[in-house]
């Protein structure tokens, strides 16, 4: 429950970065306020369906910090430029992306327009229903993927429906990763595909993940993943001893944070598992400094004043992007490269 | 940290004093307040100030804020002080030299462990008490009590947060609104923040103050000629002075933050030889180990609220300057909180 709760914090964060003009997107908005509405259809008693919807439109209320902004920027800029990167090289063949615990992500609206993309989302059972629902809700979204369905309206309904929404684009399913253990679980299809997985593996034990990389990696031929997460840091670091604190009290733990605490720990955990996959690796501090033209980095600085330097940097350098890629490359700048 | 929407705010995104003055958005924020005839000479203190002090003191280092009225008349007479400190303070070693608090109240209190009892120490303060820690109205109401009670033994100067503008956006204005359910308290410290000075000179060889050096100063009398008494400009020597960062690279650069200059080992130099001084000591920037020296040690960055934001995991720092200019760090890590309900604190925000 706390990890699914994490999404909220993603999806608030894009909203307040979209507000002081970071990011531009067109359906988060829209997602924000029918995931809202419809929230009081997982509740079973008036009271708690009252208090789910109150936590989401206090939640909404709540601005962020320059940094946390920034940084939610940054990181949306930085997987969408990758994804970016591989759609163009597969310019006339059939792609897809499977985004794994994609929760209240908008990036399947943001890339319906897209020809020849297939988009997998897929996350826990609830936090997928309530998606559906969402889009169900929205005329908008549901024209974006050309979805026509019933939104249930109690509770009794919400339960018995079906989590899964299957259109020739878009296929969004109900899938604990813990329980991932046979590819079929997933319709997925065999052509060029780059896997997302955004702040999940931070929560998931190693063999959780590797199982996942290595399930996929073999039933697809052309399979790439892109991966975001939080490191630790070096053993002496304190950020990531405070971070696993701070963590805590809200019930959630990042098993392998101060484990790859580093770009090279992280290098060497995915060489490892012998996949065949290229490897590059950059902290989002790297990407922050490189990725950006002079224009953007422009525009950005003067959304905010951003009292925050040091502490940027710092947060920013305990963060990274990693791709494992083969059939293609990422154009961008990597600090850490490994050609399997 | 999320600041509540249910406050009306300000956005400092285009700061503009003018605009400011005449903000509408939940109170009027003229500034100063000053309609009352401030005394013409430093305030002396009575027997009852003393005693009132003293219970205010008492009942901040408990961590409780001061009342709205007395808050009003802390910072009166706070005025009545510091409006006749110089914007070149001068001060006398031994004194501790101590960086940014930003509102880590406990930790303020830890500082004060490590470094030996404000008045038997004397103590120097280079700015942002407020902002970002969740303790800013204890912190301020502390410094500023301590002040108006020992105001030979302590100084007290700007930092770029104490102002109107970033208060706003950085916690200091919403922490008021909770604590006092309205502006009122803010509006009074922040008018305040207005007539703190904004360097010290010590022993006339370390000079202090909150950022750096500005390219509009070459010696420090062109410091003593700056009209100080208003809002943090957006630019010019008074800004540049509470903005500023040393940096690798020579000569002056753009600073990222926004407003203020980098300036390289080259200014350095060049400022402290035509001012005869050892060194320039300054805080606004976190340092892992709490001081950093930089410009081979013609500058030193001080910075004293450990583990910043409750998620930085950094050590803080203050130093000590004795008699014969000998000088030591004293660094610490985040004090033990008991009584602090951390349940009901919020967890600071991270990118999950």
């Amino acid at each position: 429950m706390a990890i699914q709760e994490t999404d909220y914090d993603a999806l608030f964060s894009r909203y307040s970065a979209t507000n002081k003009g970071y990011l531009e997107d067109e359906y988060l908005a829209e997602l924000l306020q029918s995931l809202i509405d419809v929230s009081p259809l997982s509740a079973q008693s008036p009271h708690q369906q009252m208090n789910t919807k109150r936590k989401l439109l206090r939640m909404k209320k709540s601005i962020k910090m320059p940094i946390i902004n920034r940084g939610t920027y940054i990181r949306t800029f930085a997987i969408d430029s990758v994804i970016e990167s591989f759609l163009n090289s597969f310019p006339n063949e059939k792609t897809q992306v499977v985004s794994l615990g994609a929760g209240s992500d908008t990036r399947v609206f943001r890339y319906s327009n897209r020809p020849n993309l297939r988009w997998i989302e897929c996350d826990f059972e609830q936090t997928v229903k309530l998606k559906k629902c969402a889009i169900l809700k929205s005329t908008k979204l549901r024209n974006c993927l050309g979805i026509d369905e019933q939104l249930p309206t109690n509770n009794e309904e919400f339960k018995s429906l079906s989590s899964t929404i299957d259109t020739p684009s878009y296929l969004l399913q109900a899938l604990d990763l813990n329980e991932f253990t046979d590819f079929r679980q997933l319709d997925i299809h065999d052509v060029p595909t780059i896997v997302l997985a955004e702040c999940v593996f931070c929560y998931l034990p190693d063999s959780t993940c590797n199982n996942i990389l290595s399930l996929l990696n073999t039933s697809i031929s052309n399979c790439s993943f892109l991966i975001y997460d939080p490191m630790g840091g070096e053993q002496s670091d304190n950020f990531g001893k405070v971070m696993v604190n701070n963590l805590a009290q809200r019930n959630i733990s990042m098993p392998n944070l101060m484990k790859y605490g580093t770009l090279d720990a992280q290098n060497v955990r995915f060489q490892a598992l012998g996949l065949n996959l290229n490897v590059a690796l950059a902290t989002i501090d790297h990407v922050m400094e490189t990725w950006l033209s002079q224009e953007e980095l422009a525009r950005i600085s003067k959304l905010e004043f951003l009292d925050e330097l040091e502490e940027c940097k710092l947060l920013f350098k305990h963060y990274c992007l990693i791709v494992l890629y083969k059939g293609w490359k990422p154009e961008q700048s990597f600090q850490v490269k490994a050609i399997a | 940290m999320d600041i509540d929407l249910d406050i009306q705010m300000k956005d400092a995104v285009e700061p503009d004093l003018e605009d400011q003055q005449s903000s509408s958005s939940s109170e009027s924020f003229d500034f100063p307040i000053n309609n009352v005839n401030y005394s013409s000479k430093p305030v002396e203190l009575t027997s009852s100030n003393i005693n009132q002090l003293d219970s205010w003191i008492e009942q901040l280092t408990d961590c409780k804020p001061l009342s709205e009225e007395s808050v009003k008349k802390l910072c009166s007479m706070a005025i009545d002080v510091l409006k006749f400190e110089e914007n070149v303070q001068p001060v006398n070693v031994p004194v501790t030299i101590c960086g940014d608090v930003h509102g880590q109240f406990h930790d303020l209190m830890e500082l004060f462990k490590i470094g030996g009892p404000c008045p038997d120490t004397n103590y120097l303060f280079m700015g942002d008490y407020v902002d970002r820690g969740y303790y800013s109205v204890e912190t301020v109401s502390y410094l500023v009590a301590m002040k108006i009670r020992y105001p030979k033994r302590i100084t007290i100067l700007r930092g770029n947060h104490e102002s109107r503008q970033i208060t706003q956006v950085y916690g200091f204005y919403d922490e008021c609104f909770r604590k006092y359910g309205s502006a009122t308290v803010w509006k009074l410290f922040t008018d305040l923040f207005d007539y703190f000075p904004i360097t010290a000179l010590v022993d006339n060889k370390i000079f202090c103050l909150h950022g750096g050096l500005s390219p509009m100063i070459e010696t420090i009398d062109q410091v003593r000629e700056l009209k100080r008494v208003q809002e943090v400009p957006h630019e010019g020597p008074m800004c540049d002075l509470l903005w500023s960062d040393p940096d690798d690279r020579g000569g002056w650069g753009i600073s990222p933050r926004g407003a203020g200059f980098t300036f390289g080992q080259d200014i350095s130099e060049q400022f402290n030889h035509t001012n005869d001084l050892d060194l320039i000591a300054r805080a606004h920037q976190l340092v892992m180990e709490g001081y950093s020296w930089s410009h081979q040690d013609l500058v030193v960055t001080i910075f004293s609220a450990p583990n910043y934001c409750y998620r930085c995991g950094n050590q803080a720092a203050i130093m000590e300057v004795d008699e014969r200019h000998n000088r030591e760090f004293l660094q610490y890590d985040p004090s033990i909180r008991p009584g602090e309900p951390t349940v009901t604190r919020k967890t600071p925000d991270y990118f999950l």
